[in-house]
């Protein structure tokens, strides 16, 4: 394969994207990514118009007083090495990077993005920790946007980037498919349910229910517990047919103008549909990306979406709350059970309220991790980390803290309302060879566990 | 010699440490930028700033946040310093009767004995604060020459100055080099780490006014639980 | 007419000399006769008592052709015993008052203590000596 994959292109294309694919596991990307030049007068024009005070005063005033070190689940997995020390890992990059005002080479370039994508999440779980405050998870995130600008990002950052730029998705799932795939669970559904349905561009419905490409492409069972949910709560909703997708592997991969792309297209389908709440799936960073991040990407001064979003676990515990959903006593969690905080929508949204009100409803038995709520640690495999293969080993290392934490709840059950937070536990689970803590979303266990109300039309099946 | 020094050199150094750190606090204010920040910093004032207030104010207690919780010993060491190294230059006798002569503000002075203590806790403090940094592996990877530059320039006015205060037979050289180490102190505050002494208020407002306004402020239900 | 001029101008100088002369005996340690500061009155006093060399500033000011009411006011009832105006200021600036006085008159003359060197005047050995041999 003589064409050139690495580049800092950003990929716009089908045919870009099958590329890079057949490249297995990005080895020619990445022997590309050496020999890459790096713009250094482009780099430091970027750097000295996006980098201002809060950066550059977060990286000249720590005191290298060290209490981030421990905050961090990097820093405690490998042994308590000084080179996890988040404050050590953004000077040693961004800091020097910008002592240098750009004069560096790819292989410091790529020493960068080891430490962007490979020691660090973005859980900013050291701001809560840090005297003054400096957040390095969103000082990481920034450097990967310099990285992705200038091509020096993981392999499978550049295809997710590319997926979101042509399917408007995080996969090769297009608006056919996705149609497709809804009327097939409506169809799957009919016996049990009979009067189910998956409302398509349904105007001024209360609710418009956006979703993770991989529930489409991988279990959409998913999909068919959410709509049965959305049935039995009575809820008028709908879902669009483009812009139903709302996770941002684009802003994992550092490329803002991708972000943009995919919030506004969100945005377009509330203009076209006029809900009055958006719900979003059990994603942790689908919420970050299009409520925390989003509005400030599609150019909204406020930081406030153009209408009310609910992550799932809001409308869950509302759902709870106002009895829309009724949990029958004999089926709640009898087992011990504990709770994953994801950094995207507790830590960095509040929403560990709205997870602890659903426990209420849901567990007898519910065992809190330590630290938990705002403190609570990653998962391990946050910021796109599970599916990057370069980090494999990293990742692996990193995912016994939440092990740790897990276990010492001495609970059998995790409750996981997060993609990724479900992925890291899963994978914990296999590598360090634990075969008796079970983990779940939301979703399947609510309708396992509901009353189904008398007016609604169920067969047993 | 004496009289530049305790006149005209000491007028001008306060003027530089007021004026550079006003000036830091300006810059950083006015460098920040909600575009590209993401943070919306001029909207939600009614979270924005008990959240920047709490950010601020959590921190500056003993124990007030998981943050100094988690780390007794770095915990203990701040305070012990930054008790005596914040009073002892705006509030003992000494500095109080220097303030109210040429500047014209008039602050209330600490008690004699209290002052000794406090002093000395400082002193103590900065000593230990050094054998942390040369023993910790963690502070080892991270030391850089301006950490024991500020070390050393909040080390030379508590030393000299307790020298002075304790040491009859040699007073008036121990307040010579107690005046040029504390000018030296302010006139190089604004230029280093020991601008902390504005910074760290912008910095913590900063991200109290991030958190409220944009990560939680309108669903956690209060301030951010520092 | 003469001679009473000559006895008064003998007697009134030899009265003088012996009159000083008595005052410079050596009181204290440091020499010279030494003087408490007593205004205030200070109930609590944060810093030692100054006890002041009189006769050190005696030396001086005649060294420089100067004379007692460079420090004292003259009044009805004879030369004020304390620092020119020091008793017509409020009791709670009567230490900036001593503090302005005394450093100014040190600059101009170039030596003799600053206003940073406190512990010159307020000095606890000295402060404690003059206290101990009052008793």
């Amino acid at each position: 394969m003589s064409e050139l994959l690495c580049t800092p292109t950003p990929v716009t294309t089908k045919e870009g994207i099958l590329d890079l694919l057949k490249d297995k596991g990005g080895a020619q990307y990445y022997s590309q990514m050496k020999e890459m030049k790096v713009d250094q007068e482009a780099l430091a024009r970027d750097l000295e118009q996006t980098c201002k005070s809060r950066t550059r005063t977060w990286l000249s005033i720590c005191a290298h007083c060290a209490m981030c070190a421990d905050s961090c689940f990097f820093y405690r997995t490998n042994n308590n090495d000084p080179t996890q020390i988040p404050s050590y890992k953004i000077q040693a990059t961004l800091g020097e990077m910008l002592r240098r005002k750009g004069k560096v080479d790819a292989e410091f370039m790529i020493k960068c993005m080891d430490a962007a994508w490979g020691k660090c999440t973005c859980c900013n779980r050291c701001s809560v920790y840090c005297p003054h405050g400096i957040d390095t998870g969103v000082m990481f995130s920034y450097l990967r946007g310099i990285l992705f600008k200038h091509g020096f990002i993981p392999w499978e950052m550049k295809i997710g980037s590319g997926m979101h730029r042509v399917y408007g998705a995080q996969m090769d799932v297009t608006e056919e498919d996705w149609v497709e795939t809804c009327e097939w669970m409506v169809e799957e559904q009919q016996e049990e349910w009979p009067d189910i349905e998956i409302p398509v561009e349904k105007e001024h419905a209360d609710v418009m229910y956006i979703l993770n490409a991989r529930e489409v492409k991988h279990y959409p069972e998913d999909i068919a517990q959410a709509a049965i949910l959305f049935h039995v709560t009575d809820t008028n909703w709908t879902v669009p047919r483009e812009g139903w997708e709302n996770t941002s592997l684009t802003m994992f991969a550092g490329d803002w103008e991708g972000c943009a792309q995919n919030v506004k297209r969100i945005y377009a389908a509330i203009e076209r549909i006029k809900p009055k709440v958006v719900v979003g799936t059990e994603c942790g960073h689908a919420h970050r990306g299009t409520v925390v991040e989003g509005p400030y990407w599609a150019g909204r001064e406020s930081g406030d979406p153009p209408v009310r979003f609910m992550h799932y676990v809001e409308w869950v515990a509302e759902m709870l709350r106002t009895g829309k959903i009724k949990i029958d006593p004999a089926k709640k969690l009898k087992m011990p059970c504990t709770l994953q905080d994801s950094c995207n929508y507790v830590r960095s949204h509040g929403l560990g309220k709205a997870t602890r009100e659903i426990m209420s409803y849901i567990a007898e038995d519910f065992r809190e991790m330590d630290p938990k709520g705002d403190h609570n640690f990653c998962c391990g495999g946050g910021g796109g980390l599970n599916g990057i293969g370069l980090y494999r080993k990293e990742r692996n290392v990193g995912l016994k803290n939440k092990l740790d934490q897990i276990k010492a709840t001495g609970a059998e059950l995790v409750i996981s309302p997060c993609h990724n937070c479900w992925d890291a536990i899963r994978d914990m689970m296999e590598v360090y060879e634990e075969h008796n803590i079970k983990w779940s979303f939301l979703k399947p266990l609510l309708v396992d566990m509901m009353i189904i109300p008398d007016h609604i039309n169920h067969n047993e099946v | 010699m004496l009289d530049f020094i305790t006149g005209p050199l000491f007028i001008i150094s306060i003027a530089v440490f007021v004026v550079g750190l006003l000036a830091r606090a300006i810059l950083y204010v006015r460098g920040l930028d909600a575009r590209l920040e993401r943070v919306a910093y001029s909207y939600h004032t009614e979270r924005s700033i008990p959240g920047a207030l709490a950010s601020i104010f959590k921190w500056l207690i003993p124990g007030g946040t998981s943050g100094w919780r988690a780390q007794p010993v770095a915990t203990f060491l701040f305070f012990l310093l930054h008790f005596g190294a914040v009073l002892i230059p705006l509030f003992l006798l000494g500095h109080t009767v220097l303030l109210e002569t040429y500047v014209g503000i008039s602050l209330p002075s600490l008690p004699g004995g209290v002052a000794d203590v406090l002093s000395i806790m400082a002193l103590s403090a900065i000593v230990l604060f050094a054998l942390r940094r040369l023993s910790s592996p963690a502070l080892r990877q991270l030391n850089s020459g301006q950490d024991w530059l500020i070390l050393l320039l909040t080390f030379l006015p508590f030393a000299t100055g307790l020298m002075a205060r304790f040491d009859g037979s040699a007073y008036q050289t121990w307040m010579i080099a107690h005046v040029i180490s504390g000018e030296l102190f302010l006139i190089l505050a604004p230029f280093t780490k020991l601008s902390h002494i504005v910074l760290f208020f912008m910095s913590r407002a900063q991200i109290g006014m991030d958190y409220a306004i944009k990560r939680g402020g309108a669903t956690r239900g209060g301030a951010f639980p520092w | 007419m003469r001679e009473k001029i000559i006895r008064f101008s003998t007697t009134l100088p030899c009265l003088l000399l012996l009159f000083c002369g008595l005052a410079l005996m050596p009181a204290a340690a440091t020499g010279g006769e030494l003087f408490p500061v007593t205004t205030p009155k200070i109930s609590k006093p944060e810093m030692p008592k100054v006890i002041f060399p009189h006769d050190k500033h005696v030396d001086a000011v005649e060294a420089k052709n100067g004379d007692c009411s460079t420090c004292h006011n003259m009044t009805d009832a004879g030369m004020s015993e304390t620092l020119k105006d020091v008793t017509s200021v409020a009791a709670n600036k009567q230490v900036k008052y001593m503090h302005a006085a005394c450093t100014d008159c040190h600059v101009k003359a170039g030596k003799g203590p600053r206003l940073v060197d406190c512990r010159v005047c307020h000095n606890e050995r000295t402060a404690s000596e003059f206290a101990g041999k009052k008793k």
